[in-house]
């Protein structure tokens, strides 16, 4: 019914989807599944009409189909649920659910309200939610205001619903009543294309299995003939060639040691133990809780329960500032948005945080500003200009340069890197490589959050995997394998 | 607590603060108590009823309209002149023409280019008052049209003057198009979140743009109101009905930053400040006092919003 | 997007970026000339001399404004505080205060409504835009209170002259603060961890945040900071009127703002610099100046200034590579 051939998208630096193919029939439920990055949420994209595609087709009932936007895309009766809500949290149910389609009498002069609710209503006793049509949803649960979405999306009648991750904020009751939806859904003839982590709910729900790999179709199946060690080796699928980083003597001396840490629903009582002079690898899939870890370490967030020590001594950063006096210091996945002031010199990123440091009672001298950023720049080789250009100039590996040199200026103890090499070519890759092992060796204590297992393996001394908020165990890197840690990754713990 | 149940405080809270306010004034003041006084209320606040509606939206959809004072003095200038020159009904179109087209800019500026509203109603604001004080030279326009005058203010009708009823039929057209229409439904939800919005498919660009351009319009009625009033226009006619306008609708419980408001609700707004002013007016405080208490009034309930909500995420 | 569109994008932007760049210099050049030109009076030290003493209020509120609008907020409340910050100068002087005294307590209480802005905004987490608008209301109306709605008129002579009539090393003393204040500002901006941590604050508030740049104390502090420069503005003022006077002055909050503006500064913070914002101001002053010597009806000014705002904005916003 949907057929997507030959889709090819690149983005600046990287190639998403490489002549990737997906084939979706009425009435089933199809799993679309890989590892984070794999492509499948831009594929989803390019379907629901947020993306256009570089190259490929899309069919549509055997007809070529085109979406400039994601009302297009909806007309020809393809509907999305992302994982970025588009609940209104100041309106009710009822007008969320029929949002752009309300109903309308005198040529659209006249909002008919009784039969908006009237609507409203026969649609939540219809799919058996129960909810009030006239509850404002930014007083609903986030699970609750999930199901808004999805039956916004139902009672629309889709020929294609893709799911995208639906379960990860969903209560047990809203689970089953999720997937009762899809049940009707499937028999009513729609095709569902379904995106999860969850192995579980693969193989109890999915007809067939889709997976992609960097970008590539890599196998699609009917679920009963799979089974899970054949569903990872799928999505690892790597030759495992690359050297391994040989193990270096570890010190004894445990720099930064987390125990029980609580944050919401994202981090629930993790256990970490952090080395001097070690690169600690932090493994997981998306949402697993890592960057949320690695922020209550930095001090940017407040735990709501949960002690930290760091070098024997108690540690609670009230303060980024509080933290980089500690000597711990975090370099941010968001490298555009957290990481570095794209409009700023690279000169005035480095010494940003640097500053109070380099002042002379608050005074600071330019020769001497420009000699440190150009010293950093040195060190970490950042190719530009001078320390005048402007960081929004430089390339993603640059960029990333900048934003590291700006931490290891405030010569920490402790540096946590969250996906260091993110949006980084392979030459500037190895450069960070390199330059975190000499950071390990000279003794800092280095935790390296990423989510390309062989980055992990190649450049780690020991691997921990985060699942659901905690850490479901941890391994040295010479004996783990992406298998070992995907195994790990998918964990999932009874509900508490 | 529920946000709808918050809102139904915020009303309470309202309605009880403008009926302690009349009471303290019927008892402490004897001219207050006139009828002729309290019907004078409802004409008093027609120029600002229209304003704040106007504001509702704008704020609503999540936006600001600085100029709104300077765009009603420009079209009452422009709109005397005519009739002083003798165009007669002609002054009406070229009145909503000079609104309209003030509101177009703003639109433009902020959907275009995305300039941020305050910054280009201030630009408006600019360009509204060249042109009044350039045709004004800060003189008093004068004109003789007692048909205009009748027409938009002086006018009796059922007992009420026709600002009045001008006054009520913007209510009328505002609540219907806010609460009974298509493209009200859409102001709400661009306030409440843009992007969702946007991701959603609905025209957020063109929706922005009419709400500029039509709170633009409204600022020409309030200008041929304003002259038809006095009988005569002057440059700075509506300076400061900006102002007035944001203090009745942010009283009135509309959100700054979007998504929640409602017409009524700044009707009870614009009621408790045209009471206000009336009465403290009759006892005797002057307008500045007024303005203090405004001022203090509108930044207090704004600070009262914020801390009602909880502290927002801010890092 | 294809290359060719991008392209032609960046080429615009580029475009735009060098003609906002110069577009304070150019007009103020095209202005000076036409001026010089049309009118016999404006081009001789007597009429520059008036020029800076009258512009010189201006110019103090327009360094502010440059930091308040690099942060990526605004201050509208400028013009009614410099004028009740004149009013209460005036009244003490009126009641017997010496002057240095008087102007003492009119700097603390700026630098206090400043705080009070700043507080609100920040602490408050409410748009300056409405802090300072009700700010704007309240001391409109304190003014005229404070004074009955009547000038008080300044009888202490040393404080009229020094500041306005005397001269140091030749030159007007209202010139020296104005030059004091640029160059305090400059300093501040770009010699002072402070000034530094507010370019990245006002670009990308979270990433400041993330560096360990106390954001809520360097915001206060420019709301401070504003407050000073307007009530040194305000003794500027009142020292050339000669008394203090309840009216508002809404133009000089416009001004203010339009100097910042056609400087070149970003519309949503991280990019403002104080030499421009001179430019504008002085671009600005010329404007008033020289269409009072030509007898041009002043109120088109206006409509001038608003037109090369508008373009300013324009340019800012291409350059900025809006949508």
């Amino acid at each position: 019914m949907l057929e997507l051939t030959d889709i090819t998208k690149t983005f600046p630096g990287v190639r998403a989807l490489d002549s990737a193919r997906f084939e979706l029939r009425g009435g089933e439920v199809h799993a679309f599944m890989g590892e984070n990055g794999a492509g499948k949420s831009t594929m989803m994209k390019i379907v629901a009409g947020l993306f256009a595609a570089d190259s490929g087709t899309i069919h549509l009932d055997g007809q070529q189909m085109r979406f400039a936007n994601p009302s297009e895309a909806k007309a020809a009766g393809i509907h999305t649920v992302f994982q970025e809500l588009t609940v209104l949290d100041n309106l009710d149910v009822a007008q969320n659910l029929l949002i752009g389609r309300e109903p309308v009498r005198l040529g659209g002069a006249w909002l008919d309200k009784p039969a908006l609710y009237a609507q409203a209503e026969s649609i939540l006793r219809d799919l058996g939610i129960p909810l009030d049509a006239r509850r404002l949803a930014g007083s609903l649960s986030t699970g609750q205001r999930q199901i808004v979405e999805i039956a916004r999306a139902v009672a629309q009648n889709p020929r294609v619903l893709i799911l995208d991750e639906p379960t990860s904020s969903l209560g047990r009751n809203e689970e089953e009543l999720l997937f009762s939806l899809v049940a009707r859904l499937k028999a009513a003839g729609t095709g569902i294309v379904y995106i999860t982590h969850r192995m579980s709910e693969v193989f109890a729900f999915a007809d067939r299995i889709t997976v992609l790999r960097d970008g590539r179709h890599i196998l699609t199946d009917e679920s009963a003939n799979l089974d899970r060690p054949t569903l990872i080796r799928a999505m690892v699928g790597r030759e495992v060639s690359e050297a391994r980083h040989e193990g270096a003597a570890r010190s004894a001396e445990i720099a930064l040691e987390v125990t029980d840490l609580r944050r919401g629903q994202d981090v629930r009582g993790a256990d970490l133990t952090l080395r001097r002079g070690e690169v600690l690898g932090l493994a997981g899939l998306m949402g697993a809780g890592r960057t949320e870890l690695a922020r209550l370490m930095a001090g940017i967030d407040r735990p709501d329960a949960g002690r930290m020590m760091l070098f024997g001594q108690s540690y609670a950063p009230a303060s980024v500032r509080a933290a980089m006096l500690a000597g711990v210091a975090y370099v941010s996945e968001d490298r555009k948005g957290l990481g570095v002031v794209l409009p700023l010199s690279v000169g005035q990123n480095i010494a940003l945080p640097s500053l109070s440091r380099l002042s002379r009672r608050g005074w600071l001298s330019p020769t001497r500003l420009r000699a440190f950023a150009t010293e950093w720049m040195g060190r970490l080789g950042v190719k530009a200009r001078g320390p005048d250009t402007v960081v929004g100039t430089l390339s993603g590996g640059n960029q990333q340069k900048v934003a590291l040199a700006k931490w290891l200026a405030t010569a920490p103890r402790v540096i946590l890197l969250d996906e260091p090499t993110r949006g980084v070519d392979i030459g500037a890759k190895a450069e960070i490589y390199a330059l975190i092992r000499a950071l390990a060796a000279d003794g800092t204590a280095v935790l390296v959050i990423s989510s390309e297992l062989p980055e992990l393996l190649q450049l780690c001394d020991r691997i921990a995997v985060m699942a659901r908020g905690r850490i479901a165990g941890d391994l040295p890197a010479a004996e783990a394998t992406e298998e070992t840690l995907l195994e790990l990754a998918f964990h999932e713990p009874e509900a508490a | 607590m529920s946000a709808r149940a918050t809102a139904r405080m915020a009303d309470l809270g309202l309605a009880f603060a403008l009926v302690a306010i009349v009471t303290a004034l019927l008892i402490l003041n004897p001219a207050f108590r006139d009828p002729a006084n309290l019907m004078g209320i409802g004409r008093q606040v027609a120029i600002l009823g229209i304003a704040a509606a106007a504001m509702t939206f704008v704020i609503l959809m999540g936006e600001i309209d600085l100029s709104i004072g300077a765009v009603a003095s420009a079209a009452a200038v422009v709109t005397a002149l005519a009739l002083a020159q003798g165009w007669g009904v002609w002054a009406i179109p070229i009145a909503l023409a000079v609104g309209t087209v003030f509101g177009l800019l703003n639109g433009a500026l902020v959907v275009a280019l995305g300039v941020p509203a305050f910054i280009a109603t201030l630009v408006s604001f600019f360009l509204a008052q060249g042109v009044a004080l350039t045709l004004t030279g800060g003189q008093t326009i004068l004109f003789a049209a007692d048909w205009f005058r009748s027409l938009f203010a002086t006018g009796s009708f059922l007992g009420q003057r026709s600002a009045f009823w001008w006054l009520v039929a913007v209510f009328v057209l505002m609540v219907w198009l806010l609460a009974r229409t298509r493209f009200g439904a859409q102001v709400r939800a661009i306030g409440g979140d843009a992007e969702a919005s946007a991701m959603l498919g609905l025209p957020v660009a063109r929706v922005k743009l009419m709400v500029f351009t039509l709170t633009g319009a409204l600022m020409g009625l309030v200008g041929m109101i304003l002259i038809a009033r006095i009988g005569n226009a002057r440059a700075d006619g509506a300076i400061g009905l900006e102002f007035d306008a944001i203090a009745a609708a942010v009283i009135g419980g509309t959100r700054l930053g979007g998504g929640y408001g409602s017409i009524p609700r700044t009707a009870l707004g614009v009621l408790l400040i045209g009471v206000l002013n009336n009465g403290l007016a009759i006892m005797n405080v002057d307008f500045n006092t007024q303005q203090v208490i405004k001022g203090a009034l509108v930044v207090g309930v704004v600070l009262i919003d914020r801390w009602a909500r909880g502290k927002g995420g801010t890092t | 997007m294809t290359t060719v569109a991008a392209l032609r994008m960046a080429r615009t932007r580029r475009a735009a970026a060098l003609l906002r760049d110069l577009l304070p210099y150019a007009a103020l050049v095209l202005v000076v000339g036409y001026f010089a030109f049309a009118s016999e009076f404006f081009l001789n030290t007597r009429n520059f001399e008036r020029l800076v003493t009258d512009s010189a209020t201006l110019m103090l509120v327009a360094f502010g404004m440059t930091m308040v609008i690099l942060l990526g907020e605004i201050d509208l409340s400028v013009g009614a505080v410099v004028a009740l910050l004149s009013v209460i100068l005036a009244q003490l002087m009126a009641a017997g205060v010496g002057w240095p005294l008087a102007v003492l307590l009119v700097l603390l209480a700026g630098m206090g409504i400043g705080g009070l802005n700043g507080v609100i905004t920040v602490l408050g987490d409410i748009p300056s835009f409405i802090t300072t608008l009700g700010m704007m209301a309240i001391a409109t109306g304190l003014a005229f209170v404070v004074t009955g709605s009547v000038s008080v008129a300044i009888m202490q002579d040393r404080f009229l002259d020094l500041f306005y009539d005397d001269r140091l090393l030749g030159l007007p003393v209202p010139l020296w603060i104005v030059l004091g204040a640029f160059g305090a500002c400059g300093l501040y901006l770009n010699r002072t961890v402070a000034g530094h941590e507010l370019f990245a604050l006002g670009a990308n508030q979270k990433a400041a945040a993330l560096s360990g740049v106390p954001v809520k104390r360097r915001k206060i502090t420019v709301f401070v900071i504003m407050g000073a420069l307007v009530a040194i503005a305000a003794c500027l003022s009142a020292a050339r009127l000669g008394s203090g006077a309840p009216g508002s002055v809404p133009a000089l909050t416009l001004d203010a703002i339009a100097a910042v503006i056609i400087g070149g500064a970003n519309l949503f913070g991280g990019r403002a610099f104080v030499s421009r914002t001179l430019m504008g101001a002085a671009l600005i002053a010329v404007l008033n100046n020289g269409m009072v010597l030509l007898n041009v009806n002043i109120d088109a000014q206006y409509i001038i200034k608003g037109l090369i705002i508008l373009l300013a904005v324009v340019l800012e916003r291409l350059a900025a590579g809006a949508r």
